[in-house]
């Protein structure tokens, strides 16, 4: 066992700077309190260390010193057991007076191991006249600091040089050999990580020179500040704001390394950095991560990409918590086991005024002007802040209003990952809440909840999972906001009313429509963020097949340029969008945030609204025809049965091969659970991979693995829009005044998903229970 | 011509090899246009002397790099890792970084430009707002209000 010897000195008169000393071999750890009789402690064998009171002003000081087999001379020696010892030391806590922003601890941990010495010191030095050297020295010597002003400048200059490279790191004995340390004034100390030091120890530009046994490093600082050697040790005066005082393309490269938080986190530093952290070209190909091909659409609508990114992010996130409260509440539920159907009866009925009224005024900002920013202040326009309060408040309400046995029945519920929102359907059903006992409730509550159940999209977060993974979970159903299109649509001068209303509105009743639309157009005036920040979730497929191709729409930046030369008029003879590669669905709710918000905003702006404006009718535009298109000019719709849809799956295969052709099917953004192939031009049903022609419904999952999670989600689909169906079936019933609804078959091109014998049931069930 | 003479803003003058001053697109140019000779130095006017040193010990230290294939260079964008004699390299106070980024950006040395960008963002990287200010001396300057909607902003990647 060899014996190391490392002697101590210590400059500084901080006698309370404690030498813990730790050696694993030993098996103890062992802690000396340097006070001012040098301390020694219960070690098996002798320590000895002492201090030096070198200077005027105490300065605490951490010292290592390592000594491999050779003895120090300066007679201060710390016996140790070398093979596997943990030196630590660490100073700092005690009473300076000198220094009263010196707050953090200040130790170093010296690790021997086979070849590679590494010492891990975190230092923050606050005070521009502290000093603090870690150092240690192969063979012989010790780090020593003290306040000697004449060596100052030599040392200092050592020192540097070492940092900088030019100077070997270790310092060999003869440097100490004045009266005192002559490592003084010190103001530049070493930060590495502790890998980047043991890599620079084996790279041998630091390692010790005589000692060919251990090479040495040396690291100070915190583990997140790489390689800021410098920074935070320096002093007051020797900081600048360095990307503040650069010329902004120059700031900008540095920013360009940074990621998304970072980024954002550097944009809450000063007005300054927020200036150029707000450079589009910085946030570009993070948008473009979360957005894919459509990027060029909100690029064209806005130049704000840093706040719309925030802005989707900041739903994400929202939605994710609420995902997280909402599963935690249905946990407890299937705990406690209890009934849902009873309370979400009585819920429904509870309200005198209708839940969506009620929704909808929480959506209200307090300050009604905070929306109308002038034109060209997007970020303004994009969010006010009280839109934030709002969403806050819609999202503390459900905690406040709902008991805990109907958290899906809430009104202003953002519920979740609507990929599990049919499951979770299926999970409340399967808990007793039949279709027939939830939903033949009084027309009011039904149509309040039907129409405004609001969800929320939630997609990970970016930048841990690969995007394209990413978009595999997306939702598959996601629906356009309705109160928010209503609003949109229904400002004056724009479109028809009726044409466009969603079928949930009529179902609604006229007292309720009515009021719904003067709540929607305010509520869309006002709080176009606030209302993208919610999608309803709406039962009627049909809306969610309008947001599809609306989505499809938002996509094709030729059509998009041609809708903006149009009139503001509705032409209704735009084509359906033609076929594009699949797209991720994620940027599906996004993009209908976005042209929510800016839809809303543009007739607001008027013709003062300058260029950003022109970009955002373009949006409205497209919009505007897209609902046209799919809207029957009855008013009421029909729900578009959808074919199941088994996207939500990380595991699910991208992409499958043609049947036909070596070629692989691509899915259709338009209509899911179609794949089309690019070399044989048909259209394959992504389920079954059977010809689409022909082919109106797919119940099939025997393509898929046939594991009992798929064919869970599609019995949930099949519930799901049995509901719907059930809904639609009831409210027609219910509000005579909507007498435009045509019969279910006369709907638009329907691909049942449903079971027959089970729509059959629930429908006979609604009917029954209407009579 | 193998040495050619570089002259800083105060001065200084340094002798340096051909090959590493021409890793500065800036005086490769200079040397093109004027044919020097070897003889004149060739000023470079807003480098001082200290840091056109750092600058032509980079040269020097990287003079025989291959030059990276540009099609990682989205890769090597957010590449955290430095080289440790660049790590060392960059070991300076921020003032002294502060000036090598200006010049690399003048002199056009584009390794050297992304190597030191590449550390204050390094040095920013990882960090809260105020640990940011507190590193460059910055003074926050926003208003209350501002400062709430900042934070508010920031929501989503503060908490998880």
């Amino acid at each position: 066992m060899a014996t190391s010897r490392a002697s101590a000195r210590f400059g500084g008169a901080q006698i309370q700077n404690r030498l813990a000393v730790s050696n694993r071999l030993a098996g103890s750890n062992l802690t000396t309190r340097l006070g001012a009789p040098a301390a020694t402690s219960g070690l098996t064998r002798p320590v000895s260390a002492s201090t030096s009171q070198a200077g005027p002003s105490a300065k605490p000081t951490a010292v290592i010193a390592h000594a491999a087999a050779a003895e120090a001379a300066y007679g201060h020696e710390l016996d140790l057991d070398e093979e596997d010892a943990t030196i630590t030391a660490s100073a700092g806590h005690a009473p300076i007076p000198s220094n009263a922003s010196f707050d953090t601890e200040e130790s170093a941990t010296y690790e021997d191991e086979d070849e590679d010495v590494t010492i891990r010191g975190g230092a923050v030095m606050k005070a521009p006249s502290l000093t603090s050297v870690a150092t240690l020295v192969p063979e012989t010597s010790v780090a020593v600091v003290d306040q000697e002003q004449s060596s100052r400048d030599e040392l200092d200059h050592v020192l540097r040089g070492m940092i900088e490279g030019s100077t070997d790191v270790v310092m060999r004995p003869n440097i100490f050999d004045g009266p005192m340390g002559m490592l003084s004034g010190f103001t530049t100390p070493v930060t590495g990580s502790p890998v980047q030091a043991r890599r620079a120890s084996r790279a041998g530009t630091s390692s010790a020179s005589s000692s060919r046994r251990n090479s040495f490093a040396v690291y100070q600082g915190r583990d997140s500040s790489r390689l800021s050697i410098s920074s935070m040790h320096l002093p007051e005066g020797e900081r600048k704001d360095i990307l503040g005082l650069l010329p902004p393309e120059l700031a900008l490269v540095i920013l360009s390394q940074l990621d998304v938080q970072d980024l954002c986190r550097a944009s809450a530093v000063s007005r300054t950095w927020r200036n150029l952290c707000a450079t589009p070209r910085l946030w570009q190909p993070f948008c473009h991560a979360l957005l894919g091909g459509g990027m060029n659409s909100i690029a064209a609508s806005t130049t704000d990409l840093r706040s719309m990114y925030c802005h989707m992010q900041q739903i994400n996130h929202q939605a994710q918590k609420t995902h997280l409260r909402q599963t935690e509440i249905e946990s407890n539920m299937q705990r406690l086991g209890v009934a849902a159907s009873p309370s979400s009866n009585s819920a429904l009925r509870t309200p005198s005024v209708p839940s969506a009224v009620r929704a909808r005024q929480a959506l209200l900002p307090s300050n009604d002007n905070s929306g109308a920013s002038e034109p060209g202040n997007i970020l303004q326009q994009m969010m006010p802040q009280s839109a934030t309060t709002a969403r806050n408040r819609m999202l503390r309400r459900p905690n406040q209003e709902n008991t805990m046995i109907t958290p899906m029945r809430s009104n202003t519920l953002e519920a979740p990952n609507s990929v599990t929102s049919t499951q979770r359907m299926a999970s409340r059903l399967s808990m007793g809440m039949t279709p027939g006992s939830s939903f033949t409730t009084p027309s009011r509550g039904i149509d309040a909840d039907d129409s405004e159940q609001v969800l929320s999209v939630t997609r990970p977060r970016m930048g841990q999972v690969p995007a394209q993974r990413l978009f595999q979970n997306q939702p598959s159903n996601v629906s356009v906001p309705i109160p928010g299109f209503g609003g949109a649509l229904h400002t004056p001068g724009r479109i028809g009313l009726s044409a466009q209303m969603p079928s949930s509105a009529h179902r609604a009743g006229r007292l309720h429509q009515e009021q719904s639309q003067d709540d929607f157009l305010h509520h869309a005036r006002m709080q176009p963020t606030a209302q993208s920040a919610t999608i309803t979730m709406e039962s009627n497929d049909n809306v969610s097949a309008a947001s599809d191709r609306i989505w499809a729409r938002i996509r094709q930046d030729k059509q998009q340029q041609e809708a903006a030369k149009t009139l503001p008029e509705i032409t209704g003879s735009l084509s359906r969008p033609a076929f594009t590669s699949y797209q991720p669905r994620t940027a599906h709710s996004t993009n209908i945030y976005m042209d929510a918000g800016v839809s809303s905003n543009a007739p607001r702006s008027g013709p003062a609204a300058g260029v950003g404006s022109a970009a955002l009718n373009q949006a409205l535009h497209s919009l505007q025809n897209n609902l046209a298109n799919t809207a029957p000019v009855g008013g009421a719709t029909l729900p578009v049965d959808k074919p199941v849809i088994l996207t939500s799956d990380a595991d699910e295969p991208r992409s499958r091969k043609c049947p036909v052709c070596p070629d692989m099917l691509t899915r259709d953004p338009t209509t899911q659970g179609v794949g089309c192939c690019a070399q044989c031009n048909k259209r394959w049903c992504w389920s079954c991979l059977r010809d689409m022609v022909a082919h109106t419904a797919c119940t099939s999952t025997s393509y898929q693995s046939p594991s009992k999670r798929l064919a869970a989600r599609s019995a949930a689909r099949v519930n799901n829009q049995s509901i719907a169906r059930q809904l639609h079936n009831h409210a027609a019933g219910e509000n005579a005044t909507v007498s435009a609804l045509p019969s279910p078959a006369v709907s638009r091109p329907v691909r049942t998903v449903a079971r027959p014998e089970l729509i059959g049931t629930s429908d006979s069930k609604a009917r029954l229970r209407r009579i | 011509m193998s040495q050619i003479k570089l002259q800083s803003s105060d001065g200084r003058e340094f002798t340096v090899d051909a090959k590493a001053a021409k890793m500065s697109e800036t005086i490769k140019n200079m040397l093109e246009d004027l044919g020097g000779d070897g003889e004149n130095a060739i000023p470079v006017p807003n480098v001082t002397g200290a840091i056109l040193e750092k600058v032509i010990q980079y040269c020097l230290h990287h003079k025989d790099d291959v030059a990276k294939p540009e099609e990682d260079e989205t890769k090597a964008k957010k590449q955290e890792d430095i080289d440790s004699w660049d790590a060392d390299f960059c070991r300076v106070d921020q003032g002294t970084l502060f000036e090598m980024i200006l010049a690399a950006n003048y002199l056009d040395i584009k390794p050297m430009l992304d190597l030191t960008c590449k550390t204050v963002a390094n040095m920013i990287r990882g960090k809260t707002p105020d640990e940011i200010r507190k590193l460059f001396n910055i003074k926050s300057d926003f208003s209350p209000e501002e400062e709430e909607q900042v934070k508010k902003e920031n929501d989503w990647c503060e908490e998880k």
